[in-house]
């Protein structure tokens, strides 16, 4: 079945692929998406049900190996410490994610410079900057405006930040202790007024399982509605199998599987991908071609390559004051960027994020605090469960890991999904810098969970089903041999082909990338039509 | 409570159901102020039916009570606390899986009772559409870390 072409051709409606889906939306361009997930019924999501915790741990589980919804692929993830989380629906990773939302630093973007390892980015901080103040007004971001560890801008749209609680009061203390940097977390959530039709956030708790609230910002309730009013056509249920190619090389469309598991075909002048970190390297490398024998926009070799994965440390500390730590958007409190930018001493390069983060449900209380030999069963299970539950504070540590090649994206010679497309197989392990990263997070989560008076502190990492951040696996760059998309997206190889996701990060930075993967992609989709007459050029 | 051992009547013996709930009340008894209830007050027959778990659990419960027969000449339900807790030590290796399985979801219909949820200060409901209060918390902690300047660098 063969479809009319389109201008533009989008694969993935997650962050990324709707961010640029409505960016493109204001011009005349035939604009398509396809989507292999389907549209999120909010009022079916697990806050709106008792049994949400048991919910978060199956049906709405971070991996698509557990969940195993039809939309899902599978993913051999056998070979690495860190499990690949992902959300496959309108929203995408958006769906299930935290929405802690800071942005990359200035240095970030200047990784070889300042610290002589890994590369620069062809992009900068300042080109960025407008972009990120858009897709903050569009995501409805908030936090406080004036921290330090950022050079001054625009206060936050979507109000105040998300509230402390008892809990980030007590943390906040413990660090002002110790003299560390501490701020309240960015998040793209609405928290004291309604917001663009949005309600504010009224504390549900578990963000990373849906909003039922809608006061998160999953792009199915921010950027879709626009661009879909705008007229762009987003077919949902509908899988590409790979991107075709015409005799001169160009990318003319894609093979898909519909709703009905039917093959259709679908033709377009500009193919953008945006599948994340994961699918994008699995989708091209599943695109061969005479052409391209070894997968899609690959001359340089690095396609899959260089995955990095953000490992994390988790620190817990239990306090003897109850905290009410149960309370408020789970993954978003304060963070610290004490130890972000470089400092020799450490024995390291680079550096980390502290993430607050919010104490467990009962369910999650209970059956930690058994596993720990911390909670007994039998007559002292009451009073033990007592001293945890809204007790407990936990921390992630938020590593950046540099690029390796061996720590890649290939195809599994056996495992497919349902439409019997070869699925991706991570190959990836922690490097020295990130071990030694990791273990001084983990010890300077303890010294602060300590200043701010906590009695028993447990941590350990890297943590396995924590892989959300996907990066790096067709990299931006300037040169040709050394990367796969130029400084504006669009693949070295083919010029009317693009990408958009986090894939095309050069380095992966220490703090959650949605942010400015978002901003990047409203940075390409810029360039893309500011140089519409020549963009084949 | 009739109700629910008919439930479970159609996969575990009389015996079985007896040893299952003597299992619920010796691993989660009631408090001792009578605020938390017992497991086997909670409606875990019911929540086992409804999640399909009879058949996992058969197996373990039978060995139990063969174990108990066994060793003490009596069935595990007329035991006391103490040679249940004893017998069980013994069975734990033996019977890993059956554990880890009844414990988990022992937790998981336990902290999702009217009862329970409201003894620990939670309101017996979803946490959609009512939600929850949290303090702002106060903002002014910030002064210090705004005081101390710039830390990024350019």
């Amino acid at each position: 079945m063969s479809k009319e072409s389109v201008d533009i051709l989008i694969i993935g409606a997650g962050p990324s692929g709707a961010a640029a889906a409505w960016s493109l939306s204001s011009t005349s361009l035939s604009i398509m998406c396809l989507e292999q997930g389907d549209w999120m019924d909010p009022s079916k999501y697990p806050s709106t049900r008792r049994d949400w915790e048991i919910m978060r741990a199956h049906e709405y589980n971070v991996s698509p190996n557990v969940r195993k919804h039809p939309a899902d692929y599978p993913i051999n993830d056998k070979s690495s410490p860190i499990a690949i989380a992902n959300f496959n629906a309108v929203g995408g990773g958006s769906i299930l994610y935290s929405a802690h939302f800071p942005r990359f630093h200035p240095s970030d973007f200047r990784v070889k410079t300042l610290d002589g390892v890994a590369d620069d980015w062809p992009v900068n901080y300042s080109d960025l900057q407008p972009f990120f103040s858009e897709n903050d007004r569009m995501m409805g971001v908030s936090g406080l405006a004036g921290d330090p560890a950022y050079p001054p801008h625009e206060p936050p749209p979507g109000g105040y930040p998300v509230s402390l609680g008892p809990m980030g009061e007590i943390m906040g203390k413990g660090f002002n202790k110790l003299g560390w940097h501490w701020w309240p977390a960015y998040s793209a959530i609405i928290t004291s007024r309604t917001y663009k039709g949005r309600q504010p956030c009224i504390n549900l708790g578990p963000c990373n399982s849906g909003c039922a609230q809608g006061a998160k910002a999953s792009v199915d309730i921010t950027y879709w509605p626009l661009a879909i009013r705008n007229g762009v056509q987003l077919k949902t249920r509908s899988r590409v199998r790979e991107i075709t190619v015409d005799a001169s090389g160009k990318a003319t469309g894609v093979i898909y599987y519909d709703e009905n598991n039917n093959e259709c075909r679908q033709n377009a002048r500009v193919v953008i991908v945006a599948c994340n970190g994961i699918g994008t390297p699995r989708l091209l490398l599943n695109s061969c071609s005479s052409h391209f024998p070894n997968g899609l926009a690959n001359r340089s070799g690095l396609v899959g390559k260089n995955l990095m994965l953000h490992p994390l440390g988790y620190v817990e500390g239990l306090f003897e004051d109850p905290l009410e730590s149960y309370l408020g958007p789970q993954g978003c409190c304060i963070l610290s960027h004490e130890f972000y930018e470089t400092d020799s001493r450490r024995g390291f390069v680079r550096g980390y994020t502290m993430q607050l983060l919010r104490g467990p449900g009962p369910i999650e209380t209970a059956l930690s605090g058994v596993l720990r030999r911390q909670i007994p069963w039998g007559t002292e299970h009451h009073q033990a469960f007592a001293k945890h539950f809204g007790h407990i504070v936990g921390m992630a540590i938020i590593v950046e890991d540099l690029p390796e090649q061996h720590n890649c994206v290939t195809l599994d010679p056996n495992l497919t999904d349902s439409n019997l497309i070869p699925a991706p197989k991570i190959t990836y392990k922690l490097s020295e810098n990130s071990r030694k990263m990791l273990a001084h997070g983990l010890s300077k989560g303890k010294e602060v969970m300590i200043a701010s008076g906590s009695q028993k502190n447990f941590a350990f990492g890297p943590v396995r089903q924590t892989g959300w951040h996907l990066m790096g696996t067709a990299r931006m760059g300037t040169d040709p041999t050394s990367s796969v998309v130029n400084e504006w997206g669009r693949s070295h190889d083919i010029k009317n082909l693009f990408i958009v996701d986090s894939s095309i990060f050069v380095t992966s930075s220490a703090v959650n990338p949605v942010s400015t993967m978002q901003a990047l992609a409203l940075f390409i989709t810029d360039k893309i039509k500011t140089n519409l007459t020549r963009l084949f050029d | 409570m009739q109700q629910e051992e008919n439930f479970a009547r159609k996969f575990l013996d009389e015996e079985q159901i007896q040893t299952l709930n003597s299992l619920l009340y010796l691993l989660l008894p009631p408090s001792d102020d009578g605020k938390m209830p017992s497991a086997s007050d909670v409606g875990f027959l019911s929540y086992a039916h409804h999640k399909a778990l009879f058949p996992s659990l058969t197996g373990g419960l039978r060995r139990i009570n063969e174990k108990s027969l066994d060793q003490f000449g009596q069935c595990f339900s007329k035991l006391g606390n103490s040679d249940q807790f004893q017998l069980i030590e013994k069975l734990k290796r033996e019977l890993f899986e059956f554990f880890h399985l009844l414990k988990s979801q022992i937790i998981n219909c336990y902290y999702q009772n009217s009862c329970v949820l409201e003894a620990i200060g939670l309101d017996a409901r979803p946490p959609f559409p009512s939600g929850n209060s949290l303090e702002q918390g106060d903002l002014t902690l910030l002064e210090p870390v705004y005081n101390r300047g710039r830390i990024y660098r350019a």
